[in-house]
């Protein structure tokens, strides 16, 4: 009795070693034959391949990162391409493979059909902290392939380029990203240099159907309007809070002098009308004023969800929204030169009409 | 007032009938016992007499009318039933629980009048059990949940009382107390149709009695009749002498003894 | 006579006290709130209903009648109405651990408000198609134990029923929220799974009033008659009830409040379970006087509790989480409690 117990105890170890065995095998057996060790933006060691042709990201964040960067070299999307995405994104990739999400603790998509896909890396762009490495550790044991972390940031944005294009071989163009990122960013920050704390405009960013959620300032998720020199009123009263839901009433109370709204691609005006019209919320200073903005979402979202480089062209347009008089931009002009540098798409006028309509202050 | 019931015969399948070509009359105030052994169909008579099971073939006739196509508070004004020992969910009061006996008397969307309180504290006075009004119908002894069923039963005001073996689960002196309970009400003027595993308790309750096998009538008659030591084998397979003894007063009462082997 | 049971049993005071409860907890919770608004401006709004002229500021005035007086309202009526219906159910299935979405009434508008927010159909679409759902769900349990009902104790097959529709229905919200867009779609789900009153207003109020009274009319007037349901049908049968006829009418009224309910707040876990237990041991198990005690208490509860999820912090505690907070650690002190009450 006691013998078959150690027998089978010693089988499992047994079999958990060839199991282990297999997966270092079969990154090791990789075609490439030259490979480096470099350390990622989360200070973690990666080994990778010198030549990468094929890169997948586990969100929407990294793939539109990698898509202005190098679309030829994206392995395949995370979801089925939208329609506005359809007219932004070039055609000859609309039909790469969806491969699901691969954040947190329950991927959407399939080992298999990521392998068959056959990325060099997989990369992780987002918040670096260590819980996040984690994951990312995670899904390179799941898969055999390298997963390399991109810090996500908004502020970090041309670092991130930079890094990327070493690691892909894309550099000069990287470089072209990043310069526009970091002059963006600083004209931004020294022109709202003169605004003082107490000059700060209060937002209230509104996002689900109802408009009765937010974010908290100092997250991934509101990093563009701390950027934009707004005071969001949204502030935490308890640890690890990201999306909240708030009471009309809170609102009311923080008395917002402006309202940006989040969409959620909704285009039918839903949460902008419902603001600007229903009795509970006319009593705000924003609503009272005509203060009550959406938020461009063609194809991504400026602000947030996904937090994408359309921050870039977000926190211009809100800044400007905020403090006209400091940040004095032609907003179309600076429309038709992001989409052109970053999708190489030249946007038509009636577009960016279209985009401006509930966005701009009449 | 009486019941026939004729040619009676109810199945889950067709083919595989539980009780077949039952008939039998009760008159005002007659008692029938029931016997037959575990898997017999008495519990299925019962409840395809009450209209609980739907009768594929023959009739229930109350007073000379067939009640197949009866409400059910038509039917339960006529005939009450007291179940064999459940178990309650709820702690009801015991005279909620004998108040629910009164819903065939009380109108569709009300709730218990006076009137229904004073036939069911009398039905509880009937039975001795008024000083259980206000404990908690599940925390009550065996016997004493069976008497309130009963009482449930005679709130409802029933010409028919069926009862499904009410001696059973109860210890040796509730089971003649509660003997003693049918007796009397069959002498107020109810019919009574009981099952019973004891042949003891059909001949203590005279009257009726009805021998069920394999879901058909083996014999029916005057309980003299029926219990009889070749009966009692046919159905049961045990031996057993039907005695009389003489009792203090000098009266005859016949038992029935099983035969050591 | 000696026997109390034979007196009225239901002292005034315990009416007055049930009746008052809900409407003295209602106005405290007029008073509490994240916005400042002094007692003296809740007198002037209040008697600004009757007296014209009231110089009550614009804001304190929308906090009092827009936000605070059609959200408390809601609290009431919709802990009014799941406690009954879970009182009804219990009954109805002889369980007392049985909740008002035991027919997957939950599940059903679960799926149909994922359906709405993943098409952008608005709040009155998500409502609108959450209670559509909802009733379709219970209809389908309610068809399949139906179909399968000659096998058995109909009462066990429906709860087997619902499980089985709920299962099906939570599976598609699954699969919907696994490839709904994570940055838009999926937090709306996920938010209005754990139910809110955040939302709430008068027009929601009065959307719903008509179904409710609807499912709570035909309850209150058979309440006598659901306790015999509680014996099992060939009992009740033989008091003379059409139970299945009644069944039917219980489990339509019963779905028609929880949909109701479910549809402008979202899920909103252990109300329907708990406050029943509550009130047995309040008043015993007696229809008669228990779905009025549930009512009562029910409202007060839910007033409570979403008292405390506007309040407490900045941010709105979802409304679902904290009933089930309270409710689970509620229920097992009841159930320590009251063992004796129920078996």
């Amino acid at each position: 009795m006691r013998r078959n117990k150690v027998l089978i105890i010693i089988l499992v170890i047994l079999l958990l070693f060839a199991s282990t065995g297999c997966q270092g095998g079969q990154s090791d057996q990789g075609p490439e034959s030259e490979t480096k060790t470099i350390m990622d933006m989360a200070g973690r060691e990666v080994e990778i391949s010198t030549n990468i042709e094929k890169v997948y990201s586990t969100s929407a964040i990294g793939s539109v990162l990698l898509y202005t960067l190098a679309p030829e070299k994206l392995a395949g999307w995370t979801s089925e391409l939208r329609d506005s995405e359809k007219i932004i994104i070039a055609p000859e990739y609309h039909d790469l493979p969806s491969l699901g999400r691969w954040k947190g603790s329950t991927p959407t998509g399939s080992i298999e059909e990521l392998l068959k896909a056959g990325p060099d890396i997989i990369i992780s762009v987002g918040d670096v902290s260590p819980e996040y490495a984690g994951d990312a550790d995670e899904i390179q044991n799941l898969t055999g392939i390298p997963v390399v972390m991109v810090d996500g940031s908004l502020q970090k944005t041309a670092e991130a380029y930079r890094f990327l294009g070493d690691l892909i071989g894309e550099s000069e163009r990287a470089e072209e990203l990043a310069a526009y990122s970091d002059k963006t960013l600083e004209e931004i920050s020294t022109n709202l240099k003169s605004i003082g704390e107490e000059q700060k405009v209060k937002v209230y960013y509104a996002e689900g159907m109802e408009g009765l959620e937010t974010e908290v300032s100092g997250t991934v998720n509101s990093e563009a309007f701390d950027l934009a020199g707004a005071k969001n009123v949204a502030v935490p009263d308890t640890p690890d809070i990201r999306r909240m839901q708030v009471s009309i009433e809170q609102i009311l109370v923080w008395d917002p002098e402006v309202i940006i709204i989040s969409t959620d691609g909704d285009t039918t005006h839903s949460v902008y009308n419902k603001i600007k019209s229903d009795k509970t919320w006319a009593n705000i200073t924003a609503v009272k004023n005509n203060e009550v903005y959406e938020i461009p979402n063609y194809p991504y979202d400026w602000i947030n969800r996904p937090p994408s480089v359309m921050r870039l062209l977000g926190v211009k347009w809100l800044s400007a929204l905020l403090y006209p008089e400091v940040i004095k931009t032609d907003m179309r002009a600076d429309i038709s030169e992001f989409y052109s540098l970053f999708f190489n798409y030249e946007i038509s006028e009636k577009e960016i009409e279209d985009i401006l309509e509930t966005a701009e202050r009449k | 007032m009486s019941l026939e019931i004729r040619n009676l015969s109810f199945a889950y399948k067709k083919d595989q009938p539980i009780i077949e070509g039952i008939s039998m009359k009760v008159e005002r105030g007659e008692i029938v016992s029931v016997l037959g052994p575990n898997g017999a169909g008495k519990t299925t008579l019962f409840k395809t007499i009450l209209g609980l099971y739907k009768a594929y073939q023959g009739q229930v006739i109350v007073n000379g009318k067939d009640v197949s196509n009866s409400s059910r508070r038509e039917l339960a004004k006529q005939m009450g039933y007291v179940p064999q020992n459940h178990a309650p969910s709820f702690p009801y009061s015991v005279v909620d629980v004998v108040l629910m006996g009164r819903t065939a008397h009380i109108n569709n969307y009300a709730s218990p009048s006076e009137l229904d309180y004073r036939v069911a504290k009398e039905a509880m006075e009937n039975l001795n059990i008024l000083y259980l009004a206000d404990k908690r119908y599940t925390e009550i002894s065996g016997g004493e949940r069976q008497l309130v069923l009963i009482a449930r039963a005679l709130a409802q005001e029933p010409k028919i009382l069926v009862m499904d073996e009410p001696t059973s689960n109860l210890d040796y002196g509730n089971q003649i107390r509660l003997l003693n309970h049918i007796k009397r009400l069959a002498g107020q003027g109810l019919s009574i149709i009981m099952s019973t595993h004891h042949p003891d308790h059909a001949l203590f309750c005279g009257g009726k009695a009805i021998m069920l096998k394999d879901g058909q009538i083996l014999c029916s008659g005057s309980v003299d009749e029926v219990i009889t030591e070749d009966n009692l084998k046919n159905i049961y397979g045990i031996d057993v002498e039907i005695a009389n003894a003489q009792i203090k007063n000098g009266k005859l009462h016949k038992i029935c003894i099983p035969v050591v082997a | 006579m000696k026997n109390t049971a034979f007196v009225a049993k239901y002292s005034k005071l315990k009416i007055i006290v049930l009746v008052l409860l809900p409407i003295l907890l209602a106005i405290v919770a007029l008073t509490i709130g994240r916005y400042p608004v002094s007692y003296a401006d809740i007198w002037k709004a209040l008697t600004g209903l009757f007296f014209a002229e009231s110089n009550l500021s614009a804001t304190a005035h929308t906090v009092i009648f827009d936000v605070r007086i059609p959200r408390i309202l809601a609290a009431i009526i919709i802990g009014m109405a799941l406690s009954v219906s879970g009182a009804a159910f219990q009954g109805t299935f002889r369980n007392p651990l049985v909740s008002p979405d035991i027919l997957g009434v939950s599940a059903g508008a679960g799926f149909g408000a994922t359906i709405a927010i993943i098409n952008s159909w608005g709040s009155l679409g998500v409502a609108i198609s959450a209670f559509v759902f909802g009733l379709l769900a219970v209809w389908l349990t309610y068809f399949i134990g139906n179909l399968i009902k000659r096998s058995g104790d109909i009462t066990l097959i429906l709860v087997l029923g619902g499980i089985l529709v709920g299962t099906i229905f939570s599976s598609l919200v699954s699969l919907i929220k696994s490839v709904a867009d994570p940055y838009e779609k999926l937090p709306a789900i996920t938010y209005w799974m754990m139910g809110s009153l955040g939302s709430i207003q008068m027009k929601d109020i009065y959307m719903v009033i008509p179904p409710m009274l609807v499912g709570i009319i035909p309850l209150l007037l058979l309440r006598w008659k659901l306790n015999l349901l509680t014996f099992g049908d060939e009992e009740a049968q033989s008091m003379g009830v059409n139970t299945d006829r009644l069944r039917l009418i219980v489990i339509i009224c019963a779905t028609l409040l929880t949909a109701s309910s479910v549809s402008i707040s979202g899920m909103i876990g252990w109300v329907g379970l708990v406050i029943p237990h509550f009130a047995r041991a309040i008043t015993g198990p007696n229809y008669r006087s228990l779905l009025p005690v549930s009512m009562a208490v029910g409202g007060s509860f839910l007033l409570v509790v979403d008292t405390i999820a506007r309040t407490l912090l900045a941010m709105e505690i979802p409304l679902g989480i904290l009933t089930s907070l309270i409710g689970a650690p509620f229920f097992i002190y009841l159930l320590s409690h009251s063992r004796r009450s129920w078996k």
